[in-house]
């Protein structure tokens, strides 16, 4: 199909620039371009003396001038040639250099393959539109009526196409309106901390103490709270936290490597054996202290 | 496929202006008809191809098809149909699509109306179109893909600047780039003149209507654009000499003085060197104005996405199309004899006089323009080149051009009677002394400058309309005779009067409006009342949320009272959009077709109160109603039947010799040459700029970002310092400790936001293996210790600038700040506000790399 609209495109320009040289026009005469300007020139000055613009002295000297302009046109009048080998030549030039070239540059930027996305076909096949869509439904939805579940929803969809600034916005909605677990805060945290480019800032550590205080086992706050401290440069009091949650883990918990690396790295850091540091649980009191001395958060984006 | 279809049109019609440009000139120069033929077929595909292209572009947006970059990046599903469509040209790339399609536009218009133009003339025109068309096709195709894909595709886009969602943006830029690129058409014209050897009166009359029609649409699109800058942007101003501004009015300027010039070598076969040098010049400096606001030579609030690299090509375009022009010029112009002598007083004079003040009030605006450039690369002091010196140096040009303005219509050809003239003049020059009197009288002597505009505007609206009266007779001959020779009157005459009355009008506009601006800056809660010039001004009450089609505003209702009556109810917003969620306020105006009474509405102070900013605004309207009136006198001139002259007859059975229609072979005249040294000026001074452009190019593409805040401290030792830990287990900072090895001083402070956005950004820095080390300012170190807590430390060490002696003695105008200082210790880059990855990557990551 597009190929086809390609084609018609070429042919159609070719046949626009092949046939004054294939179908020349009756040889021109000689047709004198200047001498037209010149007599509407004269016209002019005759209207301008019948009108009273200017006095008939001054028009005597311009038509003198404009017939002196005149005569020398008349003398220029040249009638151009038309050669049959000339009018070969360009034509097979066109033909060549205009489908090759245009080809060669088109293949070099273009993608005939990838076919057009518009909107309105998206939003009926696309699932990451519809997605997207369906989201946005849902925030329009609870903002008429909110409910915490409904923004336990709506934060992991727009978790899911990696908004976390939406994200966290909907998980904080969704712990005011009673969604007071565990699960809830560490999803608030992790949205923040995702927002905020990986740093855990005081609002994300706030979300995983809330989190640590319903249920002290909850693996994510911990493993958080263990990356605040690295970040600060507390590499031996993160891994502490994070050996602390190794040795809680089953064996088979999906987050075993990902701590494995993060304890490998700030081990390296402080130049230490991680087993030399003795697992401790983070300490809810010296956290909340440490939160009430912060300045209050920015909002962030 | 719509995208698909719309690059091969681009690429397909690059060929086609290949095509164009190279055919029809070889045709015209070996005398071969049907080469020479080739040019209007091939003008009317290139702009099907063009149009082609254009209208998938503007296909894509409407239906937001997010596997296009373009419209990822400057659309977005929540935009109303109408800005859609205009965002288009409201980015880099659309906004080339539009100037090219444009120019294909002139090109058609060649093909199908240029009957009357000898067919060697309008196969080399055309064939020069080409060329242009050509290079910035190619420039499009190769820098600036408007159809590039993205796959997979983008769920949305990120929108479109606010700014650029109004309708007085929406519709400017097009008609800047007709009347831009309408200037191309006088260039064609020239440089086919000059390859044909052949300049005389007819040549001035076929270039002449073109020339108009690009005069009227960029006057248009310069009043245009003001007008939006005027009510959206919220200053109260309409004209800032931004270096953007300026690129319009230098070809405005330019452009002006040709078309009186091309009156002269019409009428008198006069002028023509001077005639073909204008239109160049004209062209170039719509192309320059092309290339600074594109390439990051200059930086400007109207200013796209810059890109050295795109700077480098139009450049070199640039560099052909002016380089190559002068030259040209400076072998051909010697031969072009001059035409009819004349007096100094008479009508070619007056236009003489017009054209050297116009001239060097547009070479005034360059220098201007270029002087930060100058003074920047070659480390010059700073003298501010803003409005104070466009504003010292502009008016006096214009004040002597007025003055003969009024004048000069009333001159005959070759010699003019001054006398006579003066004696026509004596109802004008009491109307100005008394203008002028009367507003000394009004407005006090401190207002003398103005006093003698507002008599100089009045001066020429009074000389145009006695020109006019003595045309038809007025208070000559009977009422009814003068009616019947009005009605006879040429359209160009007409034309002539209304925009000399136009700009008269604009005058007083822009005298009174500078001069007479009153504004107050206060804070107001509801029901409070502010007077200005007269009015009394209440704030009714502010509404909070108010919701638009994709965004949301705080919007205030002022009602306005004069003497106890109402005059007006005015709405000014302060909208914050959805996506790219950016504010823009809307400025609520007022006005009575003499000022307007202007409202912007500022920050909430928390405590009930908000920022208000009154202006009013004298006479403002005028200068638009005069622009209006000028454009429109264009219009009427345009369609004056003496343009409109058709296509010879054709005299068949008179089959005239084959004659070489080159008449004048290009050969190059040294020893006219040298003797006419002053043609190669311009060439000599062209090269001057081009070798200054590009050697600023460089520098920008080495990361020195010019025209920004001033870069004192570049290049000089740090100062020294000795500060304190600020974290217990980390050492303070002193300036011994940077000479060694490459670092990079942060300034930041709990206190600051923005240095809460460059925060997680800091560690790549450390990661390219630069030291980073932080100074603390102006700030608590227990404050900044649980900062630094929060957010995590990035830095190697910390010192507390407690007082801020230390940001001070590095120039430091706030957090966050930062400076790259090399082994010895001498800095190197400075940013201001804060890193971002891009700054990271592109500018101090590769400076850190040549210092190591």
């Amino acid at each position: 199909m597009i190929w086809l609209v390609f084609a018609l495109l070429v042919s159609g320009v070719l046949a626009a620039l092949l046939y004054p040289l294939l179908k020349p026009g009756p040889a021109p005469t000689a047709a004198d371009f200047d001498a037209v300007v010149y007599r509407s020139q004269l016209a002019e000055v005759e209207q301008d003396v019948e009108r009273g613009y200017i006095s008939p002295d001054l028009a005597d000297a311009a038509r003198t001038e404009i017939q002196r302009r005149l005569l020398s046109a008349d003398r220029q009048i040249a009638a151009p040639s038309s050669n049959r080998r000339a009018r070969i030549v360009a034509a097979a030039t066109i033909t060549v250099v205009v489908p090759l070239g245009t080809w060669l540059l088109y293949s070099a930027h273009g993608d005939p393959g990838l076919p057009g996305q518009p909107y309105a076909y998206r939003l009926k096949h696309d699932p990451a539109v519809m997605a997207a869509v369906a989201t946005a439904k849902l925030a329009v939805e609870l903002r008429a009526q909110p409910s915490g579940i409904g923004y336990m929803q709506l934060g992991a969809m727009y978790a899911a196409a990696r908004d976390y600034a939406g994200a966290a916005d909907a998980f904080e909605h969704a712990v005011s309106l009673g969604q007071e677990n565990s699960t809830a805060w560490s999803d608030l945290g992790e949205a923040i901390v995702l927002a905020n480019g990986g740093a855990v800032v005081p609002q994300a550590l706030k979300a995983f103490v809330h989190s640590l205080s319903l249920d002290h086992l909850e693996p994510r706050a911990r493993f958080y709270i263990g990356l605040a401290q690295a970040q600060i440069g507390n590499d031996r009091q993160a891994v502490a936290i994070w050996r602390d949650l190794e040795r809680d883990s089953l064996m088979n918990a999906p987050w075993l490597p990902l701590l494995e690396r993060e304890i490998g790295a700030a081990a390296a850091r402080g130049k230490f054996d991680p087993r030399s540091v003795p697992p401790v649980a983070p300490d809810l009191n010296a956290l909340n202290a440490a939160i009430a001395r912060m300045p209050a958060a920015q909002p962030s984006q | 496929m719509t995208a698909e279809i719309g690059l091969f049109a681009l690429v397909l019609a690059l060929f086609v202006a290949a095509i164009q440009s190279a055919v029809p000139l070889i045709g015209a120069a070996r005398g071969e008809a049907s080469w020479m033929a080739v040019a209007r077929p091939a003008a009317m595909a290139l702009f099907a191809m063009v149009a082609l292209a254009f209208g998938a572009l503007v296909w894509v947006h409407v239906t937001s098809d997010f596997s296009v970059v373009n419209v990822v990046e400057n659309s977005h599903t929540d935009k109303p149909l109408l800005y859609k469509i205009t965002g288009v040209w409201g980015n880099h790339e659309g906004s080339m699509v539009l100037w090219t399609f444009i120019l294909a536009l002139y090109g058609l218009a060649v093909a199908l109306f240029g009957g009357n133009l000898p067919p060697a003339l309008r196969a080399r025109v055309l064939s020069v179109q080409g060329m242009i068309a050509f290079g910035f096709l190619l420039f499009i195709i190769e820098t600036s893909n408007p159809f590039l894909r993205m796959d997979p595709a983008s769920v949305n886009g990120y929108g479109l600047n606010p700014l650029l969602q109004d309708p007085g943006l929406a519709f400017h830029p097009p008609f800047l780039y007709l009347g831009y690129v309408g200037f191309s058409m006088a260039f064609s014209f020239a440089i086919a003149a000059l390859i044909e050897g052949k300049v005389d009166a007819a040549w001035a009359r076929w270039v002449r209507p073109w020339t108009l029609a690009a005069w009227c649409a960029l006057t248009l699109g310069i009043a245009m654009g003001s007008w939006w800058s005027y009510y959206t942007l919220g200053w109260g101003g309409y004209w800032a000499w931004d270096p953007v501004e300026n690129a319009s009015l230098m070809p405005w300027l330019a452009g002006t003085a040709l078309l009186h010039s091309a009156i002269v070598a019409e009428k008198r076969d006069s002028l023509k060197a001077w005639t073909i040098f204008l239109a160049i010049v004209t062209f170039s400096l719509s192309l320059l104005g092309t290339f600074l606001v594109r390439s990051g030579v200059l930086t400007s609030v109207h200013a796209f996405a810059t890109d050295p690299a795109r700077g480098s090509f139009i450049l070199i375009l640039l560099g052909l199309v002016t380089g190559a022009s002068l030259v040209l010029f400076a072998l051909r112009a010697p031969a072009l004899q001059g035409g009819g002598v004349f007096a100094p007083v008479s009508r070619e004079g007056a236009l003489l006089f017009n054209n050297v003040f116009l001239a060097t009030a547009a070479a005034t605006v360059l220098l201007g323009t270029l002087y930060p450039l100058f003074s920047d690369a070659l480390h010059l002091d700073k003298i501010s080149v803003a409005a104070p010196y466009f504003n010292a140096t502009v008016p006096p040009l214009i004040a002597p051009l007025i003055l003969v303005m009024a004048a000069g219509p009333l001159l005959s050809w070759k010699r003019g009677d001054l006398k006579g003239a003066l004696e026509r003049l004596k109802f004008a020059a009491p109307v100005a002394l008394v203008t002028i009197i009367a507003v000394l009288l009004l407005a006090g002597w401190h207002d003398a400058w103005t006093a003698v505009w507002m008599g100089l505007a009045v001066w020429l609206f009074a000389g145009t309309f006695t020109d006019w009266a003595g045309r038809i007779g007025l208070f000559r001959t009977p009422f009814a005779d003068a009616m019947h020779r009005a009605r006879k009157l040429p359209r160009s005459i007409y034309g002539m009067s209304l925009a000399h009355a136009g700009l008269a009008i604009a005058l007083i506009g822009i005298a009174g409006s500078t001069s007479w601006q009153s504004e107050k800056l206060l804070v107001m809660h509801p029901g409070q009342t502010a007077s200005i010039a007269g009015y009394d001004v209440r704030l009714d009450g502010i509404a909070d949320n108010v919701r638009g089609p994709n965004y949301s505003a705080t919007r205030a209702t002022f009602v306005a009272s004069r003497g106890g009556s109402i005059v007006a109810t005015l709405h000014p917003e302060r909208r914050l959009y959805d996506n790219p969620p950016e504010p823009k306020s809307t400025v609520g105006i007022h006005t009575n077709f003499v000022s307007d009474l202007y409202t912007v509405l500022g920050e909430s102070d928390g405590k009930g109160g908000v920022a208000v900013h009154l202006f009013h605004n004298p006479l403002v309207p005028w200068i638009f109603f005069g622009a209006v009136l000028m454009v429109l006198g264009g219009a009427v001139s345009l369609s004056d039947r003496r343009y409109r002259i058709g296509a010879p007859a054709r005299k068949p059975g008179i089959e005239a010799p084959p004659v070489l229609v080159a008449s004048v072979p290009l050969v190059i005249p040294w020893r006219k040459l040298l003797r006419a040294w002053q043609y190669l000026l311009p060439v000599a001074v062209f090269v001057v700029l081009i070798g200054f452009f590009v050697f600023r190019l460089h520098q920008a593409g080495e990361g020195e970002t010019p025209n920004l805040v001033p870069s004192v401290m570049i290049d000089k030792p740090a100062p020294h310092f000795d500060l304190p830990p600020v974290l217990a287990g980390l050492p303070g900072l002193r300036s011994e400790d940077l000479k060694g090895r490459v670092t990079l001083v942060n300034f930041f402070a709990s206190w600051c936001a923005a240095c809460r956005i460059e925060h997680p950004y800091l560690s790549q820095v450390s990661a390219a293996g630069i030291r980073l080390v932080g100074v603390d300012y102006k700030d608590k170190p227990v404050d900044a210790r649980a900062w630094l807590g929060a957010l995590g430390n990035p830095y190697q060490a910390v010192g507390g600038d407690r007082n801020g002696t230390t940001g001070f003695n590095f120039g430091v105008y706030g957090a966050p700040e930062s400076y790259l200082i090399d082994k010895n210790g001498v800095i190197r880059f400075k940013q201001i506000g804060a890193l971002t990855p891009e700054i990271i990557r592109n500018q101090i990551i590769p400076l850190a790399e040549k210092l190591k």
